[in-house]
C-alpha cells in the first residue's frame, strides 16, 4: 500500500492518490491536497464544497453527481471549476478524502 | 470457500449487492474471497461448450508461434520485450490452457487469466493487424473475459460497472431524472452567453439523437453543454433521449455478456420511440465500439447494423466543417505543435481515420499539425483502454505501459493532444501527471467552440446593441 508523508504524518493512499479511508482526513491532507493541485489558498466556498462532499459520501457511500454538488452549494459549474481546476470528481474528491470514484473518470 | 459474499459468480442485480461491494474500498475483501474462491468446472465446461466455436478454437490450434504479434503490442515494448507480454504467449497460456484441460482450471488459473486479461491486455486489436494469420487476440481476450466473468474473476471495478448497468443502466449512478435534470441545469447556466440554447428531451422525429457517456452528466457535465452549443451553432434539429441517453458499456469491458445486451437493448429502445433519422454519439471509443459496431449482434440484429445510422462524433463534425454549418474562423486555428490520439475503438475497429485528419485541416493551421508514428489503425492504444484507467490493482501496469504512447507524443514535439475519445483523454491526462512531459490534451467540443464563427443572431442581445 502507498503512502505519502507530509508536516510529519503518514496517509495511506490508493494506487491514484486517493486517500485509503476518510478517518485519515485532516488539514495537513487537505494542505498536502491544496499544494499538488496548485490551489493557492481556500477560501470559504472550497470548504463548502470539501464539507459537501462528504456529508454525501458519509451518506452515500460513493461522490456525489456535480448537478447535486451545484444544488446544495449554489455554485455554478464554471464557478467549481475555478475553485478545483482539475475538476469536481478528481480534485474536489481527493482533497475532501474520497476514494477515488469507479467508472471511465 | 465455494463463493465470496462480495466475489462470486452472481452479476451485481440489485442497488443493495452495488453498495455491498463499493463499501469494501479498493476491494481489499473482494479480492482476499477471490483467493478462494471455486471455479465451477462443471460451468465452464458449459459455457465453453456453449460459446466456444471453431474460430477461437482454429486461431488457438494454427498459432505458429512466429512472434510477429510481439512488437505489436504496447505493454511487450513498455516492458523492454519481456517474452511473457508476447499476445500469442499471453493467450495460449491463458484461454489456451482453459480449452486445452477442457475447463479444468483452478483457482490460481482463473487470477492468472484475469491478470492477463485485464492488466496485460486491453483488448486495442493491434497485434491482430500483424499477424500473418489474421489471428485477433484481442477478440480472444474479450472472450476470455466473458469466462472470467462468469466465474466471478472479475477486477473489483470492473464488477461494479457491470452492477451500474444493471441497476442504472448507466456505468454510474444517474437515474433518467438526474439526466433530465442535469440537462435542464446546463441549459439553465449557458443562457447569458448562448440565448435560446435548449437540449430538446424526447422529441420524435429529430434528424438527430444524441446519446453520451454517464461521465458527462455524473462528473463532466460541460461535455453535455459543449455538445448543445455546438448543435446550436450548426442548427441542427436535435433531441436527447430520457432513457437509453447511456452510450457506454463498462459491461463490455467486464465481460458481462448478459449486460452488454441489456444495455445496449435500453438505446435500441430509445431510437425505435423516438425513430430518429440518426444517432450520434459523443467523443468516446468504446461507447461506439460497445453500440454500434458490436451492439447490433449481441441484440440479436440480423444485419448487424443500429436501428438507423448512428454515427461518431468525429464523422458529425466533419460533415458540419465541410458542409459549412459550422465555420471555423482561420485567425482562430490551432497554433501550436498538435497531434491527435486515434482511438483504437473506432479508428481500428471502425475505419474512422479519415474524418479525424479532415477535421484536423480546418482547425490547425496549416504546418501545426504533426502525425504520430505510427499512426491512423496501426496507431498505439493510449495505454489505459479497455477498462485499464479504471482498474486501481494494475496501475502500475499501465503506467510502464503508458511510455509507448509518452514516447510516440515526445517524438512529435506536440504540446498539445488532441484525444476524441474519453479513454484515451484520461490516459494522456494521467501520462502528464505521471512522467511530466509538458503536453496539454483536449477533446474536439471546446476547441470548436473557442474557434467557431458565431452567426448575430446567436450572440447574447447585448452583443448585438453594442
Amino acid at each position: 500500500m502507498a503512502t505519502v508523508e507530509y508536516k510529519g504524518k503518514t496517509f495511506q493512499v490508493d494506487e491514484d492518490g486517493f486517500l485509503e479511508n476518510l478517518d485519515q482526513w485532516c488539514q495537513e491532507w487537505v494542505d498536502y491536497v491544496k499544494e499538488s493541485e496548485g490551489i493557492k489558498e481556500l477560501n470559504d466556498d472550497h470548504w463548502k464544497v470539501i464539507n459537501m462532499l462528504q456529508d454525501y459520501y458519509k451518506k452515500n457511500g460513493i461522490a456525489p453527481m456535480v448537478r447535486i454538488l451545484s444544488k446544495v452549494t449554489g455554485f455554478k459549474l464554471k464557478y467549481i471549476y475555478e475553485l478545483f481546476p482539475s475538476g469536481p470528481g478528481k480534485g474536489a474528491c481527493k482533497m475532501a478524502g474520497l476514494a477515488k470514484p469507479t467508472g471511465c473518470v | 470457500m465455494p463463493e465470496g459474499i462480495l466475489c462470486n459468480r452472481t452479476p451485481i442485480n440489485t442497488k443493495e449487492q452495488l453498495d455491498a461491494v463499493l463499501a469494501d474500498k479498493g476491494g481489499k475483501q473482494y479480492y482476499q474471497e477471490m483467493e478462494h474462491l471455486d471455479v465451477d468446472v462443471e460451468k465452464l465446461q458449459k459455457t465453453l461448450q456453449d460459446t466456444c466455436k471453431s474460430r477461437i478454437r482454429t486461431w488457438l490450434e494454427m498459432c505458429a508461434h512466429c512472434g510477429l504479434c510481439a512488437d505489436s503490442c504496447f505493454f511487450y515494448l513498455a516492458n523492454k520485450k519481456d517474452p511473457t507480454q508476447v499476445p500469442s504467449y499471453k493467450i495460449i497460456t491463458t484461454l489456451g490452457k482453459i480449452i486445452e484441460k477442457n475447463g479444468n482450471v483452478d483457482t490460481a488459473h482463473m487470477i492468472k487469466c484475469m491478470d492477463t486479461a485485464w492488466g496485460k491486455c486491453t483488448c486495442c486489436n493491434r497485434c491482430g493487424s500483424f499477424c500473418p494469420y489474421g489471428i485477433d487476440m484481442g477478440v480472444m481476450f474479450s472472450y476470455l473475459r466473458g469466462l472470467c466473468f462468469s466465474q466471478g474473476f472479475v477486477p473489483w471495478e470492473m464488477k461494479i460497472g457491470s452492477g451500474m448497468h444493471r441497476v442504472f443502466r448507466a456505468q454510474m449512478d444517474v437515474t433518467p431524472e438526474d439526466w433530465v435534470e442535469t440537462c435542464e441545469w446546463m441549459v439553465e447556466e449557458q443562457q447569458d452567453e448562448w440565448p435560446g440554447l435548449e437540449i430538446p428531451v424526447d422529441k420524435e422525429g429529430a434528424d438527430i439523437l444524441y446519446t453520451v457517456n454517464a461521465r458527462e452528466p455524473k462528473h463532466y457535465p460541460e461535455d453535455i453543454a459543449e455538445a448543445a452549443i455546438l448543435f446550436h451553432i450548426a442548427g441542427e434539429n436535435w433531441t436527447v433521449p430520457s432513457i437509453g441517453w447511456e452510450q457506454t458499456s463498462l459491461t463490455m469491458f467486464a465481460g458481462d455478456w448478459e449486460g452488454c445486451k441489456m444495455q445496449v437493448q435500453t438505446v435500441f429502445d430509445a431510437i425505435e420511440r423516438l425513430k430518429p433519422k440518426r444517432v450520434l454519439g459523443t467523443e468516446c471509443g468504446h461507447a461506439h465500439r460497445g453500440t454500434v459496431v458490436e451492439g447490433p449482434y449481441w441484440v440479436g440484429r440480423e444485419d448487424g447494423r443500429p436501428p438507423v445510422p448512428y454515427i461518431h462524433y468525429v464523422e458529425w463534425l466533419a460533415e458540419a466543417l465541410r458542409t459549412g454549418k459550422i465555420k471555423i474562423d482561420p485567425d482562430k486555428r490551432i497554433k501550436v505543435p498538435v497531434t491527435l490520439q486515434d482511438s483504437c475503438n473506432y479508428v481500428r475497429n471502425h475505419g474512422l481515420k479519415d474524418v479525424t485528419r479532415e477535421i484536423m485541416s480546418y482547425i490547425v493551421e496549416p504546418g501545426y499539425f504533426i502525425e504520430m508514428y505510427p499512426n491512423k489503425e496501426y496507431n498505439f492504444c493510449c495505454g489505459g483502454g479497455g477498462g485499464l484507467n479504471g482498474i486501481g490493482r494494475y496501475r502500475q501496469w499501465r503506467n510502464t505501459g503508458m511510455k509507448v504512447k509518452r514516447d510516440q507524443i515526445i517524438a512529435t514535439g506536440a504540446k498539445l493532444v488532441i484525444a476524441p475519445c474519453h479513454n484515451c483523454w484520461d490516459a494522456i491526462r494521467d501520462l502528464e501527471e505521471v512522467y511530466e512531459i509538458g503536453i496539454k490534451w483536449s477533446f474536439l467540443k471546446p476547441l470548436i467552440i473557442k474557434m467557431a464563427i458565431i452567426p448575430d443572431h446567436l450572440k447574447p442581445q447585448e452583443e448585438e446593441e453594442e
